[in-house]
């Protein structure tokens, strides 16, 4: 018999206990919420993602089989409902991401100075406070380009997947996905050293 | 056809598949998502690499954008994503209010 606490909490959640349902909303609610604001922008759409995604834990909790822990289950409801508000919603707005882009001489030679990389990325993983700068990093991104990189780079969809969800070509998702990229690059240069050449 | 032509010709048509081989840092840019999800043909592959080797700005610029990829999946990695330390209990209570309702 399974008696992990999230088990005990399933157990009293499919028994209907309306404190097992409080418990998991305090619980689980700030990482939901968390990964809503890392795809919307805008704080109350990601607020609306996660009671649109607890409702429809609850009306599943019934079925719910132990073969995926609790927080991965609830971390895939919240994607869906993220991207089911976008898919609805179709975004059209175009904006910027030119000034973070690489820049190229009329020869086509990259006009940028050479960093070092004194520090492993395991070694920079490790330093205080890197979550809070690339989370803020990644929220300087214009929306359909930070959509795509997350979906792709940190929620792991495949290129067809991601543009499913988005309505848009695939071709549309992959020129997305490098800037996106590209763009992140060039905000996270505090990260590393600058060595003029 | 001496000697010497067959030497000369032999010497343009290698200036001439080097020329071709030869892309700009910007043409580079264009073929660096396909490259690393291993979508490049042969030729493509050979084209790229070719001026990796040559471009010490590519690389730096290669080694860059590998970092901020790997570093962005690395932090946002489930289950250690951060979090944020409250909720609005506002949120929390129209949840429990939608359910019950």
């Amino acid at each position: 018999v399974d008696e992990s606490p999230d088990s005990k909490l399933i157990v009293a959640l499919q028994g209907g206990d309306n404190h097992a349902f409080e418990r998991l909303v305090r619980e689980y609610s700030p990482r939901m919420l968390a990964t809503a604001r890392r795809l919307l922008s805008d704080e109350t759409e990601a607020q609306d993602c996660v009671q649109e995604a607890f409702l429809s834990a609850f009306r599943a909790i019934g079925q719910f089989e132990h073969k995926a822990a609790l927080a991965t289950w609830l971390h895939r409801i919240t994607i869906n409902a993220v991207l089911q508000k976008l898919r609805k919603e179709q975004r059209q707005r175009e904006e910027s991401i030119e000034p973070l882009l690489p820049q190229f001489d009329q020869n086509g030679r990259r006009e940028e100075p050479c960093w070092g990389f004194s520090q492993s990325v395991e070694q920079i993983i490790e330093q205080q406070n890197l979550r809070e700068l690339v989370t803020a990093k990644i929220a300087e991104l214009p929306d359909q380009y930070r959509i795509v990189l997350v979906l792709r780079d940190v929620e792991g969809l495949d290129t067809r997947e991601v543009a499913g969800a988005l309505g848009v070509s695939e071709s549309v998702v992959k020129t997305r996905l490098h800037r996106a990229r590209s763009a992140l690059k060039t905000l996270l240069h505090p990260l590393w050293k600058e060595i003029r050449q | 056809m001496s000697r010497l032509k067959q030497l000369v010709e032999i010497i343009k048509r290698w200036l001439l598949s080097l020329r071709r081989r030869n892309i700009s840092c910007a043409e580079f840019e264009g073929f660096i998502l396909a490259y690393l999800e291993g979508n490049l043909s042969t030729r493509q592959q050979s084209i790229f690499e070719f001026h990796l080797q040559a471009c010490p700005h590519c690389q730096n610029y290669l080694e860059a954008y590998r970092r901020a990829v790997a570093i962005s999946k690395k932090v946002f990695e489930f289950p250690h994503a951060p979090v944020p330390k409250e909720v609005p209990e506002e949120l929390i209570q129209a949840i429990l209010r939608a359910r019950a309702g």
